[in-house]
């Protein structure tokens, strides 16, 4: 019962120390901030599942990393099986123009349209840009968490990068 | 990082920053996490799901030559702790209920030769071992793979699963806009002659078979390597079930977890090459998943429980569908080609690493000889090479800037000798694998 009491303490300290960490990368995954807490809310329960399996704080971050990505993985899989070609909707990209003009107005269009280009990567691809540019994690910490190999980081990232550049110049050539 | 890499990650991170919850989601998780308790059942990927986490594949076995080189590695110790940092439960020695009937012995037990001392632990080192023979079973490294018959075939980047087929390779792959793998065939260079939505492959233990599950078919395929046979082409799975084969517990039996289509786990089932009926008692044999088969012993591991403190494991004799083991403490996944020892590891794989590889007597549970980690080190992976000898990818030095790492060889009493070259490793490099085990 004492080793109860004890996760259950050290569990809420760790999801109040992390939570919105977990949020934020969530976030990037799902697109939604509804999605993302259901899928933080979802790797925090199967880590308090294997609590007594995990111990230093940089395991379970990572341990909550791998977790949410496969989940989302699994999600979008399952949305592929119903004929759905993404859990998210596409948003339509944004026009320019609007109130406000000048360098604002560009600046805003750029960041809204490479943002939107994000969310329409395959998952796998999505994972693996945010783990490396937004959690600036190694390619062999994003391989442990996307559990593929390290070459096949490096092909997901360039992919997803060249993709990006290729729509975004795409996107500038039709303005 | 580029200009364009550069704005990419600052716009990802202004993004993300104004994201914040509202409330602790501690007890809503806890909640959820009673829910799963209740309904968890884990699919074939549990195994998968820790071994990728290190970019491992399993391994193959065919046949070994002995040892030459000085006694253990390390001192034999008996087994007195934990044998791993990762758990915080000390494992017992013994299974949770070793078998006591004699009746259980198979008719024709395996030939005594050369019976290791049980018990002993031998703590892993990569300095001051002799060097021995390359693997023997199919190995990767990097993109090349090692077939057993000391050919070499290229692999393209992302092929895992592999096994030696004809004059190439068969391994499944998965492509950014497939979730489902596919089974592919490639010649020696690499290039893709055949390739399917499914999953597997698994091989017969003398490797003349190759069979997969082929998703848009709805069927198991099968292969012969010398291309000839009498095996059928195909045998239809009727019901819908998705299958993941396991492994052939005969010669023509295959044992495949089962998903549905929102691959939820169903289980497992045995099927027949021909559609005959299954000479295996199955109604008592209650696996949440299948984790490993040995034709040659009719055995067939798996998980039978998921709990919070990890999970617990079987043996059963296919044949009699009785069970021969069980255990809470460890996992079971593979067994010796004679199906004499079985090879387990953490209770419950949870991509956190192995820290260590343990040989049980695979009728009884005993423990016949546990390989530890040093504190920074870890098991990527192993396998047996043949009926008296494991391969153990190890890494010495995980997570520091002086990680090393060699597929070593030993014996179930401890030695060990190096079956690669020590490598140092760059910061994100895993160049050893083993390929599937037939």
């Amino acid at each position: 019962m004492a080793l109860a009491v004890d996760r259950d303490v050290d569990f809420e300290s760790y999801v109040a120390a992390r939570q919105n960490m977990h949020l934020r990368t969530a976030y990037l995954l799902t697109g939604d901030r509804f999605l993302a807490e259901d899928l933080v809310q979802t790797a925090f329960a199967k880590l308090y599942l294997a609590w007594n399996r995990v111990h230093d704080q940089a395991s379970l971050d990572a341990y909550v990393r791998r977790i949410m990505v496969n989940e989302h993985t699994s999600w979008w899989r399952r949305a592929w099986r119903r004929n759905e070609t993404s859990v998210d909707s596409i948003p339509e990209l944004p026009r320019q123009g609007g109130e406000l003009g000048g360098d604002i107005a560009t600046d805003l269009y750029q960041r809204d349209a490479l943002w939107a280009l994000v969310r329409q990567l395959p998952p796998k691809q999505r994972a693996a840009v945010v783990l490396r540019f937004y959690e600036d994690l190694s390619e062999r910490q994003t391989a442990e968490i996307l559990q593929v190999s390290i070459g096949t980081v490096k092909s997901q990232t360039s992919r997803a990068v060249a993709a990006l550049r290729t729509a975004w110049q795409n996107e500038e050539g039709q303005r | 990082m580029n200009d364009f890499e550069s704005w990419l990650a600052d716009e990802l991170k202004a993004r993300a920053s104004g994201v914040e919850g509202s409330a602790s989601m501690a007890g809503a998780a806890r909640k959820q996490a009673r829910t799963i308790r209740t309904r968890r059942i884990v699919t074939g990927g549990a195994i998968a799901a820790v071994i990728a986490a290190v970019a491992i594949p399993t391994a193959m076995s065919l046949t070994g030559n002995p040892l030459s080189g000085p006694e253990p590695a390390t001192t034999t110790t008996p087994v007195t702790d934990s044998p791993s940092p990762a758990l915080t439960e000390t494992p017992s020695e013994e299974p949770t209920t070793p078998p006591s009937d004699p009746a259980t012995e198979p008719e024709t037990p395996p030939t005594e030769t050369d019976e290791p001392e049980r018990g002993g632990t031998t703590e892993l080192v990569l300095d001051g071992l002799p060097a021995g023979d390359s693997p023997a079973i199919g190995w990767t490294d990097g993109l090349t793979f090692h077939r057993p018959d000391g050919g070499e075939a290229t692999l393209s980047d992302g092929f895992n699963n592999v096994l030696a087929f004809g004059d190439g390779v068969v391994g499944t792959t998965s492509r950014d806009d497939n979730p489902i793998d596919e089974v592919v065939f490639a010649d020696s260079s690499g290039t893709e002659m055949e390739f399917y939505n499914g999953y597997g492959p698994i091989a017969t233990s003398d490797g003349s078979l190759v069979a997969w599950f082929e998703v848009d078919a709805g069927q198991l395929s099968f292969a012969q390597a010398d291309g000839n046979g009498t095996a059928p082409a195909a045998l239809p799975i009727e019901n819908g079930d998705m299958l993941s084969p396991v492994g052939f517990g005969g010669p023509e039996l295959v044992v495949s977890n089962v998903t549905d289509a929102d691959s939820q786990s169903l289980g497992w089932r045995a099927d027949h090459i021909r559609g005959e009926s299954v000479d295996w008692n199955t109604v008592g044999i209650e696996f949440q998943t299948v984790t490993a088969v040995s034709q040659a012993a009719n055995l067939i591991a798996g998980f039978t429980e998921i709990t919070d403190e990890g999970g617990c494991s079987a043996v059963y004799d296919g044949p009699t569908g009785e069970q021969l083991w069980d255990t809470c403490d460890y996992s079971v996944l593979g067994f010796s080609p004679d199906g004499r020892y079985a090879l387990g590891s953490h209770a419950y794989l949870d991509g956190a690493g192995i820290a260590f590889s343990m040989i049980f007597d695979a009728r009884t549970g005993e423990s016949v000889h546990t390989f530890d980690t040093a504190e920074d080190g870890v098991i990527f992976d192993s396998a047996f090479e043949d009926d008296s000898h494991v391969l153990i990818i190890y890494n010495a030095g995980y997570d520091s800037a002086t990680s090393r790492t060699a597929i070593l060889r030993c014996e179930l009493d401890g030695a060990c000798e190096t079956a690669t070259d020590v490598r140092e490793l760059a910061d994100d490099e895993f160049p050893f694998g083993f390929g599937v085990q037939p």
